[in-house]
């Protein structure tokens, strides 16, 4: 007996050594992109080649955030940020909106080219983006929306991947919830936003990650569409930092850190329906 | 008696069959009237412009010239055959994928599992796992670019640790590629690991505990069991690693810019030079018209191949 | 029942408006203020003006500039200035080539100098030697007007020059008792080059640092052209038909060959870190004038000789220029804001900012750090042996073929089969221009 728990003990100490080692490894340019921050431009590349890479500064070195303050007074972040934020929760409350309509309609109701429509979108995950940036820019700027919200957002609501996701959610959804409310004489929007949406958190939890994941990060369309200084978004602030020598690597690590904080705490609360959402993606293909 | 039924029964058939009616062109309307706005949408800001880059590729559309394009057939597309650039972006496209889809899934559901367990933690080290996924790629791909630097990188500074001479990483033709795959395994991993711990969790567990009582050790059952049942998510995350590999341009545009002597140019990254930098819109839009329909024959075939393996 | 559908028709424009609705503002503000610009008060010439980001203190001259003109010029022009995105990589040609397409350019660009013939061919941007004068024209030095000529007439005007110096560190100069040169007649050929740069690499030290690690681009073309050039060869044809016979003549191939023996001899590293010649680990670096402002942070006692040279001293040359957009309704007006932004105290005021070398010769004589070493050596330079780029439409390519071979000499490979292979590339591109 003792020796099976010894035996158990060991292989737990053991495994979580390993899984500790392996988050590091997942870990490590988080860490680094924290603790470059707060380091002084000669210090960082002092110790990139140590392990000091991942150890904050000795606190004498003038202070902490010296870079957050210096990188905040060289570029508006705040607004580029506030833009940030609106262009990807616009894309995404938006397209939660049109992308579960979609999907529940190519999962439940039965009309005709419904396969048709469900190939189309799907095919439309394959293009590459940057190959209809010129065509697309055109057309946005054909409409007077250069340099507005609109034209950052509207083009990507629509969205085959969201489509996809929501579709093998409602795929899977209980159809008695559905008949009940229907006897009860609600419309077929109603039953939709009254109470599927409601009872469908996981997977509207895992769309709006991921979109925001995705767009987070855009950079060519926003760089294009919107030249304004105030139109920016954050990533093209990012390269404001990068974009002349000698490039102030503190000033990036701190702009970096402020730019992927709104990302990681968003994933932190919504991770738990996220895998939930996520359990759908296999079913029924 | 016989025929008291029949005269009972008409009416309510005939309300049967308004019904049915009824509930068809019901669903025709509702089916559209949910579908129409993401249609709409991705008629005018996808399709749309995807069949004017269609157009473009029978045009030598030069951007500086725009209003002088002109209609030049087929052209475009047998330079494509001639164009040594092409074949060598198709060939390192070809070989990152091949590697990258099989190795990235396998991590995946290697980390899946490890996270399956009972664990104390697991939602720090869930969170750990999938934070490079988090992180914008431009972000990521510097990172690495430092750390695969010869002189002083972090990497050959370990490797030296253990009397591993430094290695030339990406500035060597032949090991630019490899190192752009194992850093991209790294960074999204994460996400296909969420889906195959979906999977997992999905899995009824009387399964494993029937298995158990037959006998099965536990590799048995990640055979017999494990594996059979994360079937169609495998699928779902083989069909998208791959499609988004086919994809790949942020890392060799930051990290190598294509080099050293093209061995990390890709095909989408090739597109997106010649028609942003070389302003030759016309053959860049012939290029993505053949790599759409490759990668739709390729997505095609896999169906295929999957759909009829399942029982 | 009704009461029912009402409640979800509501709940859905609800969700509706609540996402779209804050854009919806936002938009129509935005239109607003530019409806406004196009149709303000009468009389007033407005213009539209893009400028590219770069360094804060930079931009922040360039927008005072732009609003002393305003001012000088009260009711009579108004500019409205745009600072568009430039990453130093392809990101502000991205912005002008969606604009183009669109034919939403704006009236005064900024544009980078080797970039002026494909946009004059092209017919986007306007000549403007009906509006300068010969006296100003004479004042700018020889690689400004070189860069904005294109088919023999004048283009583009810039208001800073660039230059690549030799830069030493003294302190390793002391130690090995290696003296500088100091004037371009004494400029190092390249055999004194090269047994300098294998005298001053040691075990933890590069002689020379060529700042590759900006990666294949731009920089390659910009720092080694001049290698070619002195050697007697061209990028080029005169008349801008051909690079074969040029780009891999003979000349060329000699010169490749040469930055090919700079690596194999090790004096030269691929992979250099950020701060390698700043930090002592290089001895020499062939660097822009941005390396002085970092060697001057980094507290180094370095020093600038001239560009090395085979037979005849060359340097790079080159920077953002502005031209006037072929649609542009008011021409006249456009060039006086051209004029404007390089005149003296623009030009003076802008080096001042930047510490890059003014594009005028007044300039140079009122700059007294210009009278003195070291840099002197970068006003010799931009005065006496400065080169600009080729100015040929097939630019784009060229200077990607040019960066691919050099990177490929760094790599060992054979020079003149690289370069024939990269010929191939250009031809097919100047096909298009020479119909």
């Amino acid at each position: 007996m003792s020796v099976m728990k010894k035996r158990l003990l060991v292989k737990n100490i053991i495994l979580y050594i390993f899984m500790t080692l392996l988050a590091f490894i997942f870990l490590f340019p988080l860490i680094w992109m924290l603790v470059s921050s707060l380091k002084n431009e000669f210090q960082i590349f002092e110790d990139i080649s140590s392990f000091k890479a991942f150890l904050p500064p000795a606190p004498n070195e003038g202070g902490y955030f010296a870079n957050y303050v210096a990188a905040f007074e060289r570029v508006d972040l705040f607004r580029y940020m506030l833009n940030s934020l609106i262009y990807t929760f616009g894309i995404l409350i938006c397209g939660l909106v049109v992308n579960s309509m979609a999907g529940y309609a190519l999962a439940r109701f039965n009309f005709p080219l419904r396969h048709f429509w469900l190939a189309v979108i799907i095919a439309t995950l394959i293009i590459p983006p940057e190959s209809i940036f010129l065509p697309l820019y055109v057309l946005v700027y054909n409409f007077g929306w250069v340099n507005t919200y609109t034209g950052l957002i509207v083009p990507f609501i629509a969205n085959a991947f969201s489509i996809f996701l929501f579709r093998q959610f409602f795929l899977d959804f209980p159809k008695e919830i559905e008949e009940a409310a229907k006897i009860d004489g609600c419309s077929q929007i109603g039953i939709f936003f009254r109470i599927i949406v409601p009872l469908s958190k996981p997977i509207f939890a895992t769309v709006a990650i991921f979109t925001f994941i995705n767009h987070w990060n855009d950079f060519l369309w926003p760089l294009v569409v919107a030249t304004e200084d105030q139109m920016r978004t954050i990533q093209i602030g990012l390269q404001y930092f990068m974009n002349q020598p000698p490039v102030q690597w503190g000033q990036v690590m701190a702009a970096l850190t402020v730019t992927t904080i709104p990302m990681l705490l968003i994933f932190i609360f919504l991770q738990r329906y996220y895998v939930q959402g996520l359990a759908h993606t296999g079913s029924k293909n | 008696m016989e025929t008291n039924k029949k005269i009972n029964l008409k009416p309510i058939r005939a309300q049967k069959r308004f019904n049915m009616k009824t509930q068809k062109t019901q669903e025709f309307i509702n089916g559209y009237l949910f579908l129409l706005p993401a249609l709409l949408l991705l008629g005018v800001f996808l399709l749309y412009p995807m069949g004017m880059a269609f157009y473009y590729s029978f045009t030598d559309f030069y951007i500086l010239r725009p209003d002088q394009k002109q209609f030049i057939g087929l052209e475009n597309f047998t330079y494509i055959f001639q164009d040594a650039e092409f074949k060598q972006a198709f060939k390192n496209t070809a070989y990152f994928a091949l590697l990258v889809v099989p190795i990235q899934m396998a991590v995946a559901l290697g980390l899946a599992l490890l996270i399956n367990q009972k664990l104390k933690c697991k939602v720090f080290f869930r969170t750990a796992y999938f934070s490079p996924v988090v992180m914008s790629l431009v972000v990521v791909s510097i990172l690495w670019t430092f750390l695969y630097n010869p002189n002083e990188g972090l990497i050959n500074e370990m490797l030296g640790i253990f009397g591993i001479s430094p290695q030339p990483f990406l500035t060597s033709p032949n090991q630019a590629m490899n190192s752009i795959i194992v850093m991209s395994v790294w960074q999204g991993a994460g996400f296909q690991m969420l889906i195959f711990l979906a999977g997992l969790q999905n899995i009824p567990k009387h399964l494993y505990e029937a298995a158990s009582i037959d006998g099965a050790n536990p590799l048995q059952q990640f055979w017999n069991v494990t594996l059979p049942g994360l079937r169609n998510v495998s699928i779902f995350i083989f069909v998208t690693i791959t499609i988004a590999a086919v994809k790949l341009l942020v890392q060799p545009m930051i990290m190598t810019q294509g080099g050293p002597l093209g061995s990390t140019k890709t095909l989408v990254y090739h597109i997106y030079e010649v028609g942003f930098n070389y302003r030759d819109v016309g053959y860049a839009s012939a290029m993505a018209v053949v790599f759409t329909i490759l990668v739709l024959i390729i997505t095609i075939i896999q169906r295929k191949f999957t759909g009829e393996e399942r029982g | 029942m009704s009461r029912a559908k009402l409640f979800c028709v509501f709940m859905l424009m609800v969700v509706l408006l609540a996402a779209c609705g804050n854009n919806n503002q936002e938009t129509s503000t935005d239109e607003g203020s530019s409806v406004d610009e196009s149709q303000a008060g009468a009389g007033v010439t407005e213009l539209s003006m893009w400028i590219h980001q770069s360094g804060e203190e930079e931009t922040e001259f360039y927008k005072k500039r732009i609003e002393e003109f305003n001012e000088a010029h009260d009711g009579e022009i108004k500019i409205n200035v745009e600072v568009v995105m430039d990453d130093g990589g392809s990101s502000y040609n991205d912005s002008l080539n969606a604009a183009l397409v669109a034919g939403n350019l704006p009236d005064v660009l900024a544009l980078d100098g080797p970039f002026v013939a494909s946009y004059a061919d092209a017919e986007i941007i306007a000549p403007i030697d009906e509006y300068i004068s010969d006296e100003d024209k004479e004042d700018f030095v020889d690689s400004i007007l070189q860069q904005g000529t294109y088919n023999e007439q004048l283009y583009s005007l810039g208001a800073m020059e660039s230059s690549v110096v030799l830069y030493y560190n003294k302190e390793i100069f002391e130690e090995e008792g290696i003296e500088a040169p100091t004037t371009i007649e004494d400029a190092w050929t390249w055999d004194e080059f090269m047994a300098v740069a294998k005298q001053l690499t040691t075990d933890d030290r590069y002689g020379l640092n060529l700042f590759m690690d900006y990666g294949v681009g731009e920089w390659y073309t910009y720092m080694g052209a001049p290698f070619i050039w002195s050697n007697g060869g061209e990028l080029i044809s005169e008349d801008g038909t051909t690079v074969d016979g040029y780009l891999n003549g003979p000349e060329s191939v000699k010169a490749f060959e040469y930055v090919k023996s700079l690596f194999e001899e090790g004096v030269v590293s691929l992979t250099p870190s950020e701060t390698q010649f700043e930090s002592g680990n290089a001895a020499m670096a062939l660097g822009g004038p941005w390396i002085a402002v970092s060697a001057e942070n980094a507290g180094l006692d370095y020093g600038m000789m001239p560009y090395p040279y085979s037979e005849v001293p060359k340097s790079p040359s080159g920077s953002m220029a502005y031209a006037i957009s072929t649609q542009a309704e008011h021409p006249e007006a456009a060039y006086k804001v051209m004029q404007w932004m390089t005149n003296e105290e623009s030009v003076i005021g802008l080096s001042e900012v930047t510490g890059m070398p003014p594009a005028r010769k007044s300039a140079f004589e009122s700059m007294e750090e210009y009278n003195e070493l070291p840099k002197k050596i970068m006003r010799d330079q931009v005065v006496q042996t400065a080169h600009a780029r080729p100015t040929t439409p097939a630019y784009p390519v060229l200077t990607d073929a040019f960066a691919q071979a050099f990177h490929a000499m760094a790599l060992g490979e054979d020079a003149q089969s690289t370069l024939d292979q990269q010929v191939t590339r250009v031809e097919r591109e100047l096909r298009r221009f020479n119909q």
